[in-house]
């Protein structure tokens, strides 16, 4: 093991050089191309073994992606907001086609307005593909989770392709500690692909990919789909176990944050849960139970184990970092739903904030918890609240005017 | 495939499948046996079936009665010259069977083939085809409509758990190798060629030609037609140099 | 790396030299008369069964409708857009997986993109462009029926000028139905400079063969256009599919060509063209140049536009 300073882009690489990837189909769109830069520089210097080719777009690299994967090799691709979006249909193509491979998304928001930094609705657009999401919080947790994403997504009963996802800049351009385990641990914790079940080879024929007509053999696969994903639940924690028997860190399908009795939480994702996890800190220091659940497996998503953290807490506010325009944030729905069949549930508010990488500052965490506090007495609070400081609005209106746009207030 | 017209007084509720025809109306009796296609589905005891037959065919489908026979397919090649014309015949004799008097149908045949005929003399020929069926069917009983869909008798579903399969059974995925001859399409076919060996020169024009693979050459270099799968498109017959194959309007379908 | 043969493979001369042994069965929800079919089933046979069909949206994705496939070799359905990425995928992983000895050579198969004219000439365009680009060695094979038959038979970029389309009817203020031309995808693909780019026609059956033969010895892009004459979407009898290609040809609306290393040759020369009208003729969706009353003028147009094709050929 060597401790490294990377970035998350770099962790993410790392990530596929040590799972030893035969096959990385590319594109380069931002804040995601430091992965495929630094990968294309280790397949051209022989450090890793693999093929590394730059496709027309994101839509012809997912095809490749996963065509490479149904011909047998181990696959690892990145992306990142309009470049997920323009492979949108392969996606739920590959998932159909039950082949792994690894995606690595670095989260941006999504056009329009086009910009650059960190939102989730990108990956979260891609909830219903059928691939399994996890959702990264610190450079370490990238490396780690891609490897045990592949172990997931070549895992026998399960065979699904799966989506890491790690916030641009907050994360894509931030250089911190990461232990890079040795390639020999890693080996035996993801042994090399062999494919069984999907293949193409000259010498055992198999058609992939087939059209179907009626409704009872579409669903029957679709069921199927789906309940393999529910099977990764139970497979993503033994595989956690074992990843931790290695490698001493443990991951979970949620992460609780000072939760054993806590009354006022936070439910987050992504980078942007450190920053909820220091609330919590400086709550605890005040004497106020405060806790956070961090949804990290989004796809199979855990509703019993949140539930399970939830209920009997005084209020829970769900921190979106992604707008559905004309319903609010996406987690919450889901995390609500989670709770709907819970005895004792919690008082819940939704948040929204974050969009675009817009900040969530600690004056904003520190309103939250008044809105949970609000909200256990009984008191109404907005739903979901959109988070937006006054200096905020402030500088806004002066773009306006700068825009030549009237009637600003 | 499916599509539907679908005309009440009341709300339509029924909507894809039908649970309960009243009529059925089966333009192609190879279908009958068919389940991908299982146009009798739904149907009672007692719900008519309007079957196109081929009058020269030499098996009869057992379908129990109440079943209305006739060579439609035959009555619209003499009235009109055309296949697709068995849609006004099949519509006449529906019309007739739902107790529509013949002026209703003419109407519906006028305003649904106006825009696709091109010429005023081949919407005639629809008509007077209309017509025939008409007569033919003078004497059938009209379809004795339910007043009100009885379903009192819709019991509960036998719902099964799926459960988890393995990933080699659960994606659309073929392990088999060629094995789609199983899937008979011979009867798509109309007509078929049939060799009559003597004129056969064996210059594998026919052979090399078929685009269904449908036709084999045997130790003698003479074609077989496989019926099982021979789609009837004539492409053999048509380019045979020697016109060694006949055609015969499909018998045995 | 890859499944191609170095050796130079005998051209045949005469048709009993075609495999008797069929790579793509019966039983297809295909339309029959297919000639793009026909085409097909005819390649395949040069192709072998250690053969991958990567398949775009269109027609031929009826091929292989679960639980059934025609083909002794394998099948990969990816999508309308980039089937060429998916050849590259396909690819790529094979010789990857020969290299690491994951796999042996003897295990190894042609990747062969299929897809109809509306997939290539339109939304596949910009992939396949990227998949010769980067030389990658495979065979694309275009059943052209001009039009998106399978949707029903809507105007393509490939659908000729004057036919009539779903999508483009004939009315007084659009006599013609398709108003432009056909892209020129022989010259699209043949600027990039794969070794080899042909048209073929089920009609020419040892011409096809001999260019599948002899693309089988060059490694890289290997680039072919079908004619492939379509009862359903043309209007005329199945049994005519190979009259129409035929006049395709002896008329010279379709030129039986190839292009090795960016050098054309006419492989078939009519002595002399017949006139296009008797291509045109009997086709319903030509029939609006003939009926009420002649259309000269887009008449004379077709008729000049091959005229000018022939001209530049025997400069």
């Amino acid at each position: 093991m060597t401790r490294q300073l990377l970035t998350g882009n770099a962790a993410a690489a790392w990530g596929a050089r040590l799972a030893d990837v035969d096959y990385i189909p590319a594109f380069p769109i931002t804040p995601q191309t430091e992965i495929v830069e630094l990968l294309s520089r280790w397949v051209a210097e022989r450090d890793l073994g693999g093929r590394f080719v730059t496709f027309d777009s994101e839509h012809s690299m997912l095809t490749a992606a996963g065509a490479a994967a149904a011909t047998g090799a181990r696959v690892f691709t990145a992306t990142s907001s309009q470049g997920l979006l323009y492979g949108f249909e392969m996606l739920y193509t590959i998932a159909g086609w039950r082949v792994p491979l690894v995606l690595v998304n670095v989260s941006r928001g999504l056009s329009s307005p086009i910009t650059l930094e960190a939102d989730h609705n990108d990956v979260l657009a891609a909830r219903d593909s059928g691939f399994v999401q996890i959702h990264t919080e610190t450079c370490q947790e990238v490396l780690d989770s891609v490897l045990m994403a592949y172990r997931l997504a070549e895992s026998d009963d399960i065979k699904l392709p799966v989506i890491v996802n790690l916030d641009g800049f907050t994360l894509s351009f931030t250089r911190e500690p990461v232990d890079v385990p040795e390639p020999e641990r890693v080996r035996e914790f993801l042994p090399s692909y062999e494919p069984n079940h999907a293949f193409i080879r000259g010498d055992q024929p198999m058609a992939q990919g087939t059209a179907v007509l009626g409704g009872f053999a579409y669903s029957y696969f679709r069921y199927q789909l789906h309940l393999a994903q529910r099977h990764a639940l139970e497979v993503i924690e033994l595989q956690a176990k074992e990843f931790e028997g290695l490698f001493g860190r443990s991951y979970g399908l949620v992460e609780s944050f000072q939760m054993d009795d806590a009354e006022y939480v936070l439910v987050m994702s992504n980078a942007f849960a450190t920053k909820g996890k220091a609330a919590v800190q400086r709550l605890r220091d005040r004497g106020v139970k405060a806790g956070l659940v961090r949804l990290r497996v989004l796809r199979p998503f855990p509703s019993e184990a949140i539930a399970a953290s939830l209920a009997g807490r005084k209020a829970v506010a769900v921190v979106d970092q992604n707008l559905s325009p004309g319903i609010g944030g996406i987690t919450f729905q889901e995390v609500a739903s989670a709770l709907y069949g819970a005895n004792d549930r919690p008082a819940l508010v939704s948040v929204v904030g974050g969009l675009g990488g817009k900040n969530i500052s600690d004056p904003e965490l520190e309103s939250i918890f008044k809105d949970l506090e609000r909200a256990a007495s009984g008191d109404s609070v907005p739903s979901p609240r959109l988070l937006y400081t006054r200096a905020e609005k402030v500088s806004m209106d002066k773009l306006l005017s700068i825009a030549g746009k009237e009637g600003s207030s | 495939m499916a599509a539907f017209t679908r005309i009440a007084r009341e709300a339509i509720l029924e909507r894809g499948a039908m649970e309960h025809p009243a009529l059925v109306v089966v333009a192609d009796e190879t279908l009958v046996d068919e389940p991908a296609s299982a146009p009798l589905a739904g149907r009672r005891d007692d719900t008519p079936v309007l079957l196109n037959v081929n009058a020269q065919s030499a098996r009869q489908l057992s379908v129990p009665e109440p079943v209305f026979r006739a060579d439609f397919t035959a009555m619209a090649i003499a009235a009109t010259g055309r296949l697709s014309s068995l849609s006004t015949a099949l519509a006449a004799a529906a019309s007739r069977l739902s107790g529509l008097d013949e002026e209703h149908c003419r109407a519906g045949i006028d305003a649904e083939l106006a825009g696709e005929l091109a010429s005023r003399d081949e919407l005639e020929s629809n008509l007077a085809l209309a017509h025939d069926v008409y007569t033919l069917a003078s004497d059938w009983t009209a379809v004795a409509w339910p007043d009100d869909a009885d379903e009192s008798d819709v019991v509960e579903a036998d719902l099964v758990d799926l459960g988890l399969e393995p990933p080699c059974r659960a994606a659309p995925s073929i392990y088999a190798s060629a094995n789609s001859p199983a899937r008979h399409t011979g009867n798509w076919r109309q007509y078929r060629p049939v060799l009559e060996p003597d004129k056969c020169n064996r210059c594998w024009l026919c052979f090399v030609w078929c685009p269904e693979a449908a036709i084999t050459l045997d130790e003698n270099e003479f074609p077989t037609v496989d019926y099982d799968v021979c789609k009837g498109c004539l492409l053999c017959a048509h380019e045979c140099p020697t016109d060694a194959f006949r055609v015969e309007r499909e018998l045995g379908a | 790396m890859s499944a191609y043969e170095s050796s130079e493979l005998e051209a045949i001369k005469n048709l009993k030299q075609i495999a008797r042994e069929e790579q793509i069965l019966p039983g297809t929800a295909i339309c029959g008369g297919c000639g793009g079919l026909e085409a097909l089933r005819l390649a395949a046979k040069v192709l072998g069964e250690k053969t991958v069909f990567v398949n775009a949206a269109g027609c031929f994705t009826l091929l292989a409708v679960f639980p059934y496939t025609p083909l002794k070799g394998s099948w990969l359905y990816t999508n309308m857009a980039s089937a060429s990425a998916g050849a590259q995928g396909v690819r790529d992983a094979l010789d990857v997986l020969i290299e690491k000895g994951k796999l042996t050579r003897d295990e190894d198969v042609n990747v062969v993109v299929v897809a109809g004219d509306g997939s290539t000439y339109d939304m596949g365009l910009s992939s396949t462009s990227a998949a010769i680009f980067r030389e990658l060695d495979f065979w694309y094979f275009c059943y052209d029926n001009e039009s998106y038959g399978n949707t029903g038979v809507q105007m393509s970029s490939a659908t000729p000028y004057g036919a009539r389309t779903s999508t483009s009817a004939v009315t007084p203020a659009s006599r013609e139905g398709t108003e432009h031309g056909k892209k020129n995808l022989f010259e699209i693909w043949r600027a990039h400079r794969p070794p080899y780019v042909a048209t073929v026609s089920a009609r020419y059956p040892v011409d096809l063969t001999n260019k599948f033969l002899k693309a089988k010895t060059l490694k890289g892009p290997k680039l072919f256009i079908a004619h492939a004459p379509c009862p359903t979407g043309w209007l005329y009898d199945p049994e005519q599919t190979l009259s129409y290609s035929r006049l395709a040809v002896d008329t010279g609306i379709f030129a039986l060509k190839e292009a090795v290393n960016g050098d054309v040759t006419h492989t078939v020369l009519p002595k002399r063209h017949r006139p296009v009208e008797e291509y045109l003729a009997g086709q319903g969706r030509y029939r609006h140049l003939f009926e009420p009353e002649r259309n000269e003028r887009a008449l004379a147009l077709i008729q000049e536009q091959v005229d000018r094709y022939w001209e530049a050929v025997s400069q």
